[in-house]
């Protein structure tokens, strides 16, 4: 007879299911394996890297393991870091032979007396870094009106505030202007929220006088749909590009400006400022809707011209499994395109950034003028120009140009060039470019464009101005992979084009001014703060609550533009002349019953603070009492009163997402947030 | 900034309530936290305790994470440890340290300096880091793409007269097209600037060949098209 304790553990054994070893996911396979296996695995290059525990400066190994490019490094203290660098072996490759080093200052803002051996902790922009500021980000204040979980670029409440004066950032504008040989000419206006500046337009304005060609504003464009006037006067002063945040077309993979954005879209088509769309894609959350986000592009064409996909990437410190979850790189990415768009647009379309300095080479041989220089390393950034024809057909660019060999065509006119005279240099650029017609396959070419003739345009106006036209009938899809700690390549810092000015006058790259903040990003913005209490006495109608947004999610989808926007998209992907078979996650909402309001013509914008809404002009409204019955209304912490069903994204009633589960519980309303910005 | 930081900071400021943050430069005025700083110089560092060029990185990376440090910079070569901090003695807001503070965070780290090998000198930050970095000077010649640089060096007088007006012509040309903008948007331009008084702009083409012999066209209303930036 067996006593109480024995059967007690039977039962036990008994209750417990047998163990079911699952199978390992294929694309978590390079994360485990063992070291022994991953030492075997073909190198294809060597690097230095940090350890992301200590930021120790150790050896990075690129390595293939079956078609994944990977990194590792190993740290004495935190031992072994394994991480996916590039998702495709072969792309990789192809990518790798248009990577070229270009030319860094003539006068940098900082001398590293390392030589290069404490990079990247010796950053200022050193005489060793071997791009020109390709795009300068200057960030004009830490306010935002949102407070999005995974964001560290705004001001919690009680954090100093970083809102450089005009005079202040024209003195960063003329900075970046100074430099030599190539002064930086296109500008990212960034924050926070950059329209929470009290004089935004002022700033632009300082940029444009300062001979920025290229002006771009990254935001949310929640202030300007509420408030089309400030689009009006930020695109006279020259801001040409909203640079606008949006990571999904629908509710859940888009909690952040999902509502807004129709307007916002209406409201840059009125005042004629093109949108570039910026999905940050993270694994599992928003890459089901990679296919569908340019579809909803398409739909737009009118005014958004791009749509530039950023990988996420994973700074800070973060759990080993989420981040093999979310992870994602740029061939990942591209690769969902493919299959959402049931290849349409394959990844052999796509092309490193680097390419286009093959153009560029061309042409600075000719005229013997500097020229703008996309160096950047091939594994930061890739693009495809996608034509929509006047049928409808959708025809990826490297569909009918051939883009290696035109390359290598131009490569070798750049090198018949050296050393001859110019009369000689223009004989030679006549001859290649009279031959650029075997490049193109003009009966693949879009009907409604002569590329020959564009490509000719570009080559003798000498700058890329022409390739304007060329955005008139086409997308731009980009990708640009930020690093984080994981995937740090010190090749890839030293050769970075988007950089950051800092008001202590030096200049940063992108991935260590970001990747490192404690010692670059806060520590030096911190140093240019005003803590709160001193900014609270110079700004007494100023409070942390007021400059946030909640919206009210029932206002927003009952407008017209709302309705009009995501109501009756057309699936592009789904016509017979692209294939017939629908992009992923294509949908329509529904709005049975409910009558679309018109839009808001005007909205002071409260939420910015009073010192903001004085330097606005208000926009003479047609009728401000029944525009207000209409609008969607900007609530304030104040005036919210948290109705049941009145959605403003604080978790009453979700956080827009429509799952209707609300936040209260990490994740649970899918939103990938657990916070709805409140 | 946690919370501790942010005390002392608003204690700083109203123990230094005359600090004036702010340097004028042609009538502007500018923010520059600091003024005179400290740099402390600790030579012949022993190479053992530095380890090596990468442990001396990490030593530099944690230098920098102290908020009165500015700058740092640990060479392991020259075994030499330089830091830019800001003094107890300093007329500013910000956080503050001493040398002596600095050596205990370098004894912690396995770092023993020495003080006979020791400077710790005034450093103007204003001067030396902020209007460095603003006005950085040329340090070297890099060439266009397809010239030596003899060839360069002849080219060189042309093309910056050449760069010289195009930047005094392209505010003139981006006046022309704000005026064309608000032309061709009236609901715009009564809504921004209803005293506008429109202006006429010439427009221009350049041919093929004109294009490849150098010529430009002449100011166009129109604005530069859009491009990407590598972003």
């Amino acid at each position: 007879m067996q006593n109480a304790n024995e059967i007690q553990v039977e039962s036990v054994k008994t209750q417990v299911q047998p163990q079911v070893v699952q199978p390992m996911d294929p694309a978590l396979a390079p994360y485990h394996r063992t070291m022994e296996d991953i030492e075997k695995m073909p190198v294809i290059e060597k690097t230095m890297t940090v350890c992301p525990e200590c930021k120790l400066i150790v050896n990075g190994i690129i390595y293939k393991d079956g078609d994944n490019v990977m990194i590792r490094k190993h740290c004495p203290e935190h031992n072994w870091t394994i991480e996916k660098y590039w998702e495709d072996y072969d792309m990789y490759m192809k990518m790798r032979r248009y990577n070229y080093f270009g030319r860094g200052f003539d006068n940098p803002n900082f001398i590293t007396e390392t030589k290069g051996a404490n990079c990247p902790f010796d950053c200022g922009m050193c005489e060793r870094h071997k791009s020109h500021t390709g795009l300068a980000n200057v960030v004009v204040t830490n306010r935002c009106h949102l407070s999005c979980w995974y964001c560290f670029f705004y001001a919690k409440e009680g954090e100093p505030i970083y809102e450089p004066s005009t005079d202040e950032l024209r003195k960063i504008f003329k900075n970046l202007r100074n430099q030599k040989p190539i002064p930086a000419n296109a500008l990212q206006i960034t924050g926070g929220e950059p329209t929470m500046h009290p004089d935004i337009v002022g700033v632009i304005q300082a940029a444009k006088e300062e001979g920025f060609d290229q002006i771009q504003l990254n935001t949310t464009g929640i202030n300007l749909a509420l408030n089309p006037e400030m689009a009006y006067r930020i695109k006279h002063a020259g801001a040409g590009t909203l640079y606008l945040s949006y990571d999904g077309v629908s509710k859940r993979a888009n909690p952040k400006n999902h509502w807004e954005a129709p307007l916002t879209l209406d409201v840059a088509r009125k005042a004629g400022i093109n949108v570039v769309l910026v999905p940050t894609v993270i694994r599992t959350i928003n890459d089901h809707e990679l296919g569908n986000i340019i579809n909803f592009a398409l739909n737009n064409i009118d005014v958004i011209k791009a749509v530039n996909f950023q990988p996420v990437s994973l700074v800070g410190r973060m759990p080993t499994r989420l981040r093999e979850k979310q992870r994602i790189s740029i061939p990942g990415a591209i690769k969902l395109i493919e299959k959402q768009t049931n290849g349409v647009i394959k990844k052999d379309h796509w092309f490193s950034v680097p390419y286009v300095g093959g153009i560029n080479k061309f042409i600075e041989a000719l005229t013997g003028e500097y020229k703008y220089d996309l160096s950047i390393h091939f594994a930061c950034g890739a693009g495809c120009y996608l034509f929509l024809d006047s049928d409808n057909k959708l025809i990826p660019i490297t569909e009918f140009v051939d883009a290696p060999g035109l390359l290598d065509h131009l490569q070798k006119a750049v090198n018949d060039m050296e050393g001859k005279g110019k009369l000689q240099r223009k004989a030679i650029a006549v001859k290649t470019l009279l031959q650029l017609g075997k490049f193109i396959d003009k009966k693949k070419q879009p009907k409604s464009v002569n590329f020959l003739k564009l490509l000719m345009s570009i080559f003798t106006k000498h700058d890329f101005g022409s390739v304007g036209t060329l955005q008139m009938k086409s997308l731009f899809l980009g990708m640009m992979h930020f690093q984080d700690e994981y995937t740090y390549d010190i090749h890839r810092v030293e050769k970075c084009d988007i950089h950051y000015a800092m008001p202590d006058g030096e200049v940063l790259p992108f991935c260590t001014f970001n990747v490192f903040p404690e010692v670059y990003r806060d520590k030096v913005q911190k140093q240019y703060s005003i803590p709160t209490k001193e900014w609270s006495k110079t700004h007494p109608s100023w409070g942390y609550s007021k400059d946030k947004y909640i919206r009210n999610v029932k206002e927003w989808e009952a407008t017209e533009p709302y309705q009009r926007t995501y109501g009756r998209m057309i699936d592009y992907f789904a016509m017979p002349v692209n294939g017939g078979m629908p992009v992923a996650s294509f949908a329509n909402e529904r709005f049975d019953g409910v009558a679309p309001k018109v839009a808001p013509q005007v909205q002071v914008m409260q939420a910015a603070g009073a010192h903001q809404a004085e330097q606005v002009v208000r926009m003479p409204a047609p009728a401000p009492a029944a525009a207000a019955a209409v609008a969607p209304t900007m609530h304030t912490h104040e005036s919210h009163d948290k109705k049941e069903g009145d959605s403003c994204g604080c978790g009453g009633g979700g956080c827009g997402c429509g799952s209707g589960k609300g936040a209260e519980a990490e994740d649970s309303c899918g939103c990938g947030s657990g916070s709805c910005g409140c | 900034m946690d919370h501790s930081t942010q005390t002392e900071v608003k204690q700083a400021e109203e123990e230094n309530s005359d600090f004036e943050a702010y340097v004028t430069e042609d009538g502007k005025k500018y923010h520059v936290p600091y003024r005179m700083i400290k740099k402390l110089i600790f030579s012949n560092v022993s190479k053992e305790e530095l380890k090596d060029i990468q442990h001396s990185a990490r030593l530099q990376y944690r230098l920098m994470l102290m908020d009165p440090v500015i700058k740092a910079n640990v060479n392991f070569t020259k075994r030499i440890i330089t830091i830019l901090y800001n003094p107890k003695t300093a007329d500013n807001i910000r956080e503050k340290t001493s040398k002596e503070e600095l050596m205990d965070f370098l004894a912690k780290q396995g770092v023993n300096v020495d003080t006979k090998f020791m400077v710790d000198e005034d450093y103007d930050y204003y001067k030396n880091l902020y209007t460095y970095a603003y006005m950085p000077p040329k340090i070297r010649e890099t060439t266009p793409y397809g010239y030596t640089k003899e060839e360069w060096l002849k080219l060189k007088d042309d093309w910056e007269v050449k760069m010289q007006k195009g930047e005094e012509a392209k505010l003139g040309k981006h006046r022309a097209w704000q005026d064309s903008y608000l032309e061709a948007n009236p609901e715009i331009q009564k809504a921004i600037a209803p005293d506008f008084k429109p202006t006429v702009a010439v427009a221009g083409k350049t041919s093929l060949l004109g294009g490849l012999l150098g010529k430009k066209p002449s100011a166009k209303k129109k604005e530069k098209g859009f491009w990407f930036h590598g972003i």
